[in-house]
């Protein structure tokens, strides 16, 4: 049986459409959609989703989020995480590496990508680690993780401080085709920081992550991946100058890609008033100006894409005074709800917003997106823009609650998710 | 109004609410110097202080202060971080509520710990210092001493040097006196002073020690912890003595009725020459008093209420 | 309102009560001990009376404030005004008098007493009031009485002094607004 998604707006940045639409997935191994005229395909033999009102957007893609397992369960599992990205629309996720054991060799990668295919929700892809280990001494094996299905490099939260390992990791990566993606800060700049180096860790009196700590990095990376011709992603900009040298960086021509962490595009440092736990990030969160620049930056394309940098942490990470908490929040649910936030507030236009969370992550896994970011792979998100709802201990499918949100009302709620032409997530009472 | 309240910090509070402070501070001055030093005030009410960082001073004066309320005190006294020691602040916050106890005076390493706690305890919470965030009590009996010194504390033009960025006397001060309208000026090495903090706080920042303490009513120097040369942010404490220590020269340029302050232990010879420390400028001996007798005015304040 | 005692009528009692004082001679030398802020404007007119009576060095004069000994603390939107104590001399070589200007549910001279014994043994307390209205909730009665009166609850009684910025001294007595508006 088939499934037909009819009469919603259907924004598919790969196709540049913006209309209502009918969308008819093939329920087969190829699942590939076919975008219809309203009310030109006749019900009969398909499953039909009425999506009037709704918005079918391409399932969302997430380049980078925490997902825990194998090691920490008691945070996350690849169910859960899976779970959890799907409420949110999110139809591909990059697991980052960081795990207990690390994601540093073929077996590993093996074990989550197919612990993630057994739960059969999100597609869940898998970052290898750069360095064995994540220790920044020596290169993984990451051939043998190529081998087995790794999609991209990471060292997850830790940037290479060896600046001579980074540039052979760039090197070699280019030899499987792999993008390195960098945790852009200066550890020495940042050390023992908490909160953006601004007046608001002033007044708290927590030390301050200035924003060189990772504008340096990033220079370094970029001037590595110029040197080198090899692929850099880099993850989680958070400063208005990070943007301008990424934006100088393209213009040269370096092949460098990057993201931005939604809460860094929703919230500033000046949230931090109450030593909200939550709110302890890693990059920090940082000044309006830092926003806006960011907010600008994917706009015109300079940041290729939004991720969640969902990281769950538990109670006993979290119910901490400030400086002794870990930092990281979750955020599959809230994705594209505080996205859209953005689209609501005329910050940036729906298909852009879509670009940016399908069209663009897909594009800096290359061919190893598998066709994902795009309507006619069967992945799709109908999602309800007016609906309200709360984020809650009830409506969240994750193992944690680490989020400045919960509590909080949120516009914008996914109403179905469809991986390869199946229903994986379907709201209740929907 | 603080009956009832937790006292977390000098941020928020109104010039006039400090100001009564004071003068209820101003009224246990008198008790302090009687034969029986004691009040009835609190009979029968329990005050545990919990200092997870060392202290004498600071301890000893709530101690004292709580003694002459006639309420009694059990002092916990903790190195290193609740973590450390394998329990959470959350259990400890926890079992401390358990013991019944109306107020819980707490010392932590952790800038936001005071408010951690509040958050999670029946308890009142009177913060005695929490990192690099605030020390309230520190403040208060600050203004108390410079309003004695001068009787108001509008318009005063007060220094405050060396290490503001580690201080939080210096932080609970800044937003203090900018509340009671005095005028601060600030000065330091530039590795110890934060570059937003005329933006945070509405101060000025001077490029020398001896340019804040020009004109100034009151100068104020900062204890200079040891482990800043360790981190980097200084050469030699030699060093900082001869650019940014404040000896008699330096003091000269104070006005003629200037007074000097340290929230003590003063390092002699670092931050401060010896001389001017013992010297007729200085009122450090007189904070010291102060402080008991505002810590008292704090503790019968917010557990004095009948609804208490 | 009603006006129970007009300025000759306080003057003529503080005169009987200066008198009475002064007839327990075993008593001397006396310490007035005014408690702030009622009995304070009284206790400086009573030790000017009894001075005419027994002599100047006969008797000295002090101050209690007892906000730190109420046995009831303070209202949530109350600042408490602790006021200073002033006892400057031996309590133990005099006889003291508290002076109050209205004599209620005895609670301020419970409290009163105990600040008194905090600053030393006196020879012996004795108690002075402008007003006793009655309605008693400890065991507590005056030795000199200016002026009895029965009252309810439902009323307050207020002494107006000069030095305190009325433009007439009197004691009057009016039905109370708040059911805890004073605390006499």
């Amino acid at each position: 049986m088939s499934l037909l998604v009819r009469n919603g707006r259907v924004v598919d940045p790969a196709t540049g459409l913006d209309g209502v639409r009918d969308v008819l997935v093939e329920n087969v191994a190829s699942s590939a959609a076919r975008i219809e005229a309203p009310g030109s395909v006749k019900p009969e033999n398909h499953e039909v989703i009425d999506a009037t009102g709704m918005w079918v957007l391409p399932g969302l893609v997430d380049l980078r989020a925490h997902l825990r397992e194998p090691g920490q369960e008691y945070k996350e599992d690849l169910v859960t995480g899976a779970t959890a990205a799907v409420a949110g629309g999110i139809t591909t996720v990059v697991a980052q590496p960081d795990t207990k054991p690390p994601v540093d060799n073929g077996e590993i990668v093996d074990f989550v990508r197919r612990r993630g295919e057994a739960a059969g929700l999100a597609k869940i892809l898998v970052a290898g680690a750069i360095t064995a280990g994540l220790k920044g001494e020596q290169l993984a094996f990451i051939g043998e993780m190529r081998r087995a299905g790794a999609v991209i490099l990471s060292d997850g939260d830790t940037w290479v401080r060896d600046a001579g390992l980074m540039r052979r990791a760039l090197e070699y990566a280019s030899d499987f085709g792999l993008t390195v993606m960098t945790h852009a800060e200066d550890p020495t700049l940042a050390r023992g920081g908490l909160a953006h180096e601004g007046p608001m860790a002033v007044r708290l009196g927590l030390r301050g992550i200035p924003s060189v700590a990772e504008e340096t990095a990033i220079a370094r990376d970029l001037a590595l991946a110029a040197y080198t011709g090899a692929k850099l992603h880099v993850a989680h900009v958070s400063s208005a100058e990070a943007v301008e040298q990424i934006r100088i960086a393209k213009k040269r021509g370096t092949k460098v890609t990057c993201d931005v962490a939604v809460h860094h595009l929703v919230l500033i440092d000046e949230a931090l008033s109450t030593y909200d736990t939550s709110l302890r990030l890693s990059p920090p969160l940082r000044r309006s100006r830092d926003r806006d620049a960011l907010i600008a930056g994917l706009v015109d394309g300079t940041i290729d894409a939004v991720a969640s940098d969902h990281a769950p942490q538990s109670v006993l990470e979290k119910d901490l005074p400030f400086i002794e908490a870990e930092p990281g929040a979750i955020a599959l649910q809230q994705l594209l709800p505080l996205c859209l936030g953005l689209v609501a507030d005329k910050r940036i236009d729906l298909p852009t917003l879509v670009a940016r969370l399908t069209l663009g992550p897909a594009g800096v896994l290359g061919a190893y997106a598998q066709g994902a970011g795009a309507l006619a792979a069967g992945d799709l998100t109908i999602v309800d823009p007016d609906s309200e709802w709360l984020l809650a201990r009830e409506t969240l499918l994750s193992k944690c609650m680490n989020s400045p949100f919960v509590g909080r009302t949120l516009r914008g709620r996914v109403e179905c998710t469809v991986v390869r032409g199946r229903v994986v997530y379907k709201r209740q009472n929907a | 109004m603080i009956a009832g309240k937790h006292l977390l910090g000098m941020r928020g509070m109104s010039a006039s609410t400090i100001h009564h402070i004071l003068d209820a501070a101003e009224g246990f001055r008198g008790i302090s110097r009687r034969t029986i030093k004691k009040v009835p005030s609190l009979r029968g009410r329990t005050v545990l202080s919990v200092f997870y960082e060392a202290s004498t001073r600071t301890r000893v004066s709530f101690e004292l202060a709580t003694k002459r309320l006639s309420a009694d005190s059990v002092n916990i006294a903790s190195s290193g971080s609740s973590a450390e020691k394998g329990e959470t602040l959350l259990d400890t916050a926890k079992n401390l509520d358990a013991m019944q106890c109306d107020a819980i005076i707490l010392r932590h390493s952790a800038s936001g710990a005071p408010h951690y706690i509040a958050d999670r305890v029946a308890a009142r919470v009177i913060n005695a210092g929490d990192g690099q965030h605030e020390h309230p009590t520190q403040s208060l009996l600050d203004l108390l001493t410079m309003r004695q010194c001068f009787g108001k504390l509008e318009g005063l033009e007060v220094a405050i040097c060396g290490d503001i960025a580690h201080s939080r006397v210096a932080r609970s001060n800044l937003i203090a006196l900018k509340e009671v309208g005095a005028r601060v000026r600030v000065a330091g090495p530039r590795t110890l002073v934060p570059a937003e903090l005329a933006e945070t706080y509405g101060c000025e920042v001077l490029p020398s020690i001896a340019q804040a303490v020009d004109g100034a009513h009151v100068v104020m120097a900062l204890r200079l912890q040891k482990e800043r040369m360790t981190a980097g942010l200084l050469p030699s404490l030699r060093e900082y003595a001869i650019e940014f220590g404040i000896n008699a020269r330096v003091l000269a340029r104070a006005r003629p009725e200037a007074i000097l302050m340290h929230p003590g232990p003063v390092n002699r010879g670092v931050e401060l020459s010896s001389d001017v420390v013992d010297g007729p400028r200085s009122v450090i001996l007189d904070q010291v008093e102060n402080g008991v007798a505002v810590r008292a005015a704090v503790l019968y304040l917010v557990l004095g209420g009948e609804a208490a | 309102m009603t006006r129970v005692l007009d300025a000759a009528g306080i003057a003529k009692a503080l005169a009987a009560m200066a008198d009475a004082i002064a007839g327990r001679a075993e008593d001397g030398p006396w310490a007035i001990v005014g408690i702030r802020r009622g009995g304070e404007h009284l206790a400086r007119r009573l030790t000017e009376l009894l001075r005419a009576k027994v002599g100047r060095d006969k008797v000295v004069l002090g101050f209690v404030d007892i906000t730190l000994y109420r046995d009831d603390g303070f209202g949530p939107n109350d600042w408490p005004e602790i006021g200073a104590t002033d006892i400057l001399f031996a309590p133990r070589d005099y006889t003291v008098v508290l002076v109050d200007d209205v004599l209620y549910t005895g609670r301020t001279v419970r409290s009163a007493l105990d600040v008194m014994l905090d600053y030393g043994r006196p020879r012996a307390v004795r108690l002075a009031v402008l007003v006793d209205r009655g309605l008693r909730e400890l065991p507590i009665s005056a030795d000199f009485v200016g002026h009895r009166m029965t009252t309810t609850a439902n009323e307050r009684v207020d002494v107006r002094l000069t030095e305190s910025g009325a433009a007439d001294d009197a004691v009057e007595v009016s039905e109370r607004v708040h059911k805890k508006g004073g605390r006499a």
